[in-house]
């Protein structure tokens, strides 16, 4: 048999073959463009909608999550830690401060009865010391008048006009006399630098002085490290506060319950269908994309902050919010979309 | 996936984008690297061959204007044929051929023939050295035929072809971005496959080709079939193809000129489209069978615009048809916009300054080309890949109803 007595037969077949799959192909593509507009159609109108999405600890979001908010912990930690040494350094300085503060009117007080007392005996003394010097003026002048006494008791011992005890007692008291004058200068010496003490500021009184300015500029340096203090405090207080508010906030989102959790099913509802999102409706999954719809849960709660998706059908970015769906077939979750509240098309 | 299309697309755009820039370079600054040495002494035999079907009262009209041509009138003659046509146009040749005695010969096939058939059919009844086959619906200018003829000068020149333009370019928006897409495809695209001399494809509206060449072609365009099935459509592209396979050189004299009228009805567009795109995938498809015959024969450049082109299209449709995950509206991307829109716009700018018959009244609706460039390219390719069981005269075949002497 001949190629050429076969070709019509194959032909045929071929032909038969390539109709077969151009008629349905052609079906395929306008079945395929009728769906796509009817469901552009739809999905441009519907109310009811929403997208589905799981999430768990795997996710990567999940675990950039987990990441970021034990870094936050963290942060909090420290900062607490941090705080309450700061509190104790407050409270040391403070007590620190006190002590030194209660210091100064002991010290002024000290320095004033001083200073009383010497404006009292100073001018006594310095009286007495002026009476002190016309004394010694006077003997000083007596004794000089003696010089010639002594010279007398040796012309009279040599004359034998007076026993050599006589003599010898007159010179002990001439000597004796003499002394005196210089123990009274001496202590007229004594009496000035007493005076002078009394009268004029001494080294002691400007050391003590400089002790007060001290103990005064460490109770400022004090007051400003508890000032520091204090404010820092204040400041880590705001921000732990809104670090734990941040916190808060993370706790209340599907990704936080999907970081405790295994699964966590939720949906994004896109802000135009947000009125269909409340607690407690019904939720619908479909077996061709809004038709031939069943009741698969309930919506079990909303979360805060806004999320961002791909819309399923237009590919664009989608904007709302996540709520929980409490799933009674949990393969639903893997639908494109589910619908709140009713069925779409009331089948 | 998505990835692979956007690839194969800014490839196809890159070609694309290529080529026209070439062919403007060409056209402004070296026109003879895209021209042909041309004879105006030679002065052949010409038998114009009309094929109609369903044409009306514009054959007549397209009789006419060909006959008014700068050339000797011994040398040519209007061989008119009528396909069994379910208008008056049979009444119009016979009118033509009543008022031009001696020049118009009309024929009328004995039952449907097809274009293809009917053409050989018209050859048959033809002696001439140049065959030229002109659509029925086209007016044409004085020195056309002229035009085509000295390009002959070479024995290597198979086919020589010209340029068309649109008669009805503001009618409405349709025919506006039809204006565009005509300058495109006839004009300034064939200028840069004249620049190698393997034009691939000649269009049917005006080609004049040697007699012997034509015979030659004659019996594969008569077993032209797939798996059996007849092929009627796609002659000229055909014709030129095998040219090319042959040896012989082909080209485009963008200063012969023709105009129709085109579609200004959806149903006619997408018909004429769809044909002309059917015929390009068929094309293809002949190309990577007969690839090894290229090699050798056909120029480089003539290969390249026969393989490389088309197959990216098609790469991209048969991509975009098998991913179902596919985005189709991925076309709207602000880059394909801005692209499409600067293109117009120096699209507008060259027909108003070179073509000013072309003006079009609304340049915006290149917008609507963009629009329809998506369609074309990609949707309607795979339509065309599972309807190559079926060809027919394409937007010819609706019905008329109009006689000969009533109003239109």
């Amino acid at each position: 048999m001949k190629l050429e007595d076969i070709k019509p037969a194959i032909n045929h077949s071929v032909l038969t073959l390539y109709r077969v799959f151009a008629i349905v192909s052609l079906y395929a593509v306008l079945a395929a463009v009728l769906m796509f507009g009817l469901g552009s159609a739809f999905y441009a109108g519907s109310k009811t909608w929403v997208a589905p999405v799981i999430l768990s600890q795997s996710d990567k979001d999940t675990l950039d999550l987990t990441s970021k908010t034990l870094a936050t912990q963290n942060t909090v930690d420290n900062l607490t830690l941090d705080m309450g040494k700061l509190a104790n350094t407050v409270a040391e300085a403070q007590s620190h401060k006190a002590k030194l503060a209660h210091l100064l009117p002991s010290i002024d007080e000290a320095i004033e009865q001083e200073n009383r007392h010497k404006r009292a005996t100073g001018p006594v003394l310095a009286s007495l010391d002026n009476q002190k010097n016309a004394d010694n003026t006077r003997t000083q002048g007596a004794l000089a008048k003696l010089a010639d006494v002594n010279a007398t008791i040796d012309q009279e011992l040599a004359a034998g006009l007076i026993t050599k005890s006589d003599a010898s007692q007159a010179t002990m008291t001439l000597v004796k006399s003499n002394g005196d004058l210089t123990d009274s200068k001496i202590a007229t010496t004594l009496l000035k630098d007493t005076v002078w003490e009394k009268t004029l500021p001494s080294t002691m009184y400007l050391d003590t002085l400089h002790k007060k300015a001290e103990l005064e500029s460490e109770i400022a340096c004090l007051g400003i490290v508890i000032d520091a203090a204090q404010k820092q405090i204040a400041t880590e207080q705001i921000q732990v506060a809104k670090l734990e508010g941040a916190l808060t906030l993370v706790k209340q989102t599907p990704l936080w319950a999907a970081m405790q959790g295994a699964r966590t099913n939720v949906a994004l509802v896109p802000y135009e269908n947000q009125s269909v999102a409340n607690e407690g409706e019904p939720v619908y999954d479909c077996y061709l994309s809004f038709v031939a719809c069943r009741r698969v849960g309930t919506v079990k709660g909303s979360f805060v902050g806004e999320q961002h998706t791909t819309h399923p059908i237009f590919k664009t970015d989608l904007r709302g919010f996540l709520v929980e769906l409490e799933l009674t077939d949990p393969d639903s979750a893997k639908s494109k979309t589910l619908f709140v509240g009713s069925k779409p098309l009331l089948f | 996936m998505l990835t692979f299309i956007l690839c194969v697309l800014g490839l196809r755009l890159f070609l694309s984008l290529a080529k026209y820039a070439w062919s403007i370079v060409m056209r402004i600054g070296h026109p003879r690297l895209a021209s042909v040495k041309q004879d105006f002494s030679l002065e052949p035999t010409v038998s114009i061959l009309l094929p109609c079907f369903n044409e009306g009262p514009d054959v007549y009209n397209s009789i006419r204007t060909i006959l008014e041509c700068d050339y000797p009138v011994d040398k040519f003659q209007v061989i008119a044929t009528d396909d069994r046509s379910r208008d008056d146009s049979w009444e119009w040749l016979q009118k033509a051929a009543a008022d031009f005695p001696g020049r118009v010969v009309a024929r009328q096939n004995a039952k449907n023939l097809g274009k293809s058939r009917t053409l050989i059919g018209a050859s048959h009844a033809s002696t001439s050295d140049i065959i030229l086959v002109i659509d029925s619906d086209c007016i044409f200018a004085k020195n056309t035929i002229r035009e085509l003829v000295s390009c002959f000068s070479d024995p290597k020149m198979g086919i020589v072809g010209g340029t068309v333009g649109v008669r009805n370019p503001n009618t409405n928006s349709l025919t506006q971005v039809q204006t565009y897409v005509y300058f495109l495809a006839f004009d300034l695209w064939k200028t840069y496959e004249n620049w190698t001399k393997s034009v691939t494809c000649v269009g049917g509206y005006l080609l004049a080709i040697r007699r012997d060449l034509f015979e030659q072609i004659e019996p594969k365009i008569l077993t032209r079939n797939w798996f059996g099935v007849e092929v009627v459509e796609g002659e000229d592209r055909y014709i030129t193809h095998h040219a090319l396979l042959l040896g012989y050189d082909t080209y485009v004299n963008t200063k012969a000129r023709c105009w129709t009228n085109a579609p200004d009805k959806y149903p006619q567009f997408f018909k004429q489209q769809y044909r002309w795109r059917k015929s390009g995938v068929r094309d293809l498809f002949m190309t990577y069978k007969l690839l090894w015959s290229h090699l050798g024969t056909m120029h480089p450049n003539g290969i390249y615009c026969s393989t490389v082109a088309p197959l990216t299209l098609l790469t991209l449709t048969l991509a975009i048809f098998f991913a179902p995950r596919f985005n189709p509206l991925f076309f709207l991307h602000p880059v394909t916009l801005i692209i499409s829109l600067a293109t117009g716009a120096v699209l507008h700018l060259t027909i108003s300054k070179h073509f000013p018959d072309q003006k079009i009244a609304n340049p915006l609706t290149f917008a609507f080309f963009g629009f329809w460039w998506i369609i074309n390219s990609f949707y309607l390719t795979v339509l065309c890949l599972l309807t190559l069981d079926f060809s027919d005269w394409g937007s010819r075949t609706k019905q008329r109803v109009r006689r000969l002497g009533q109003q239109s």
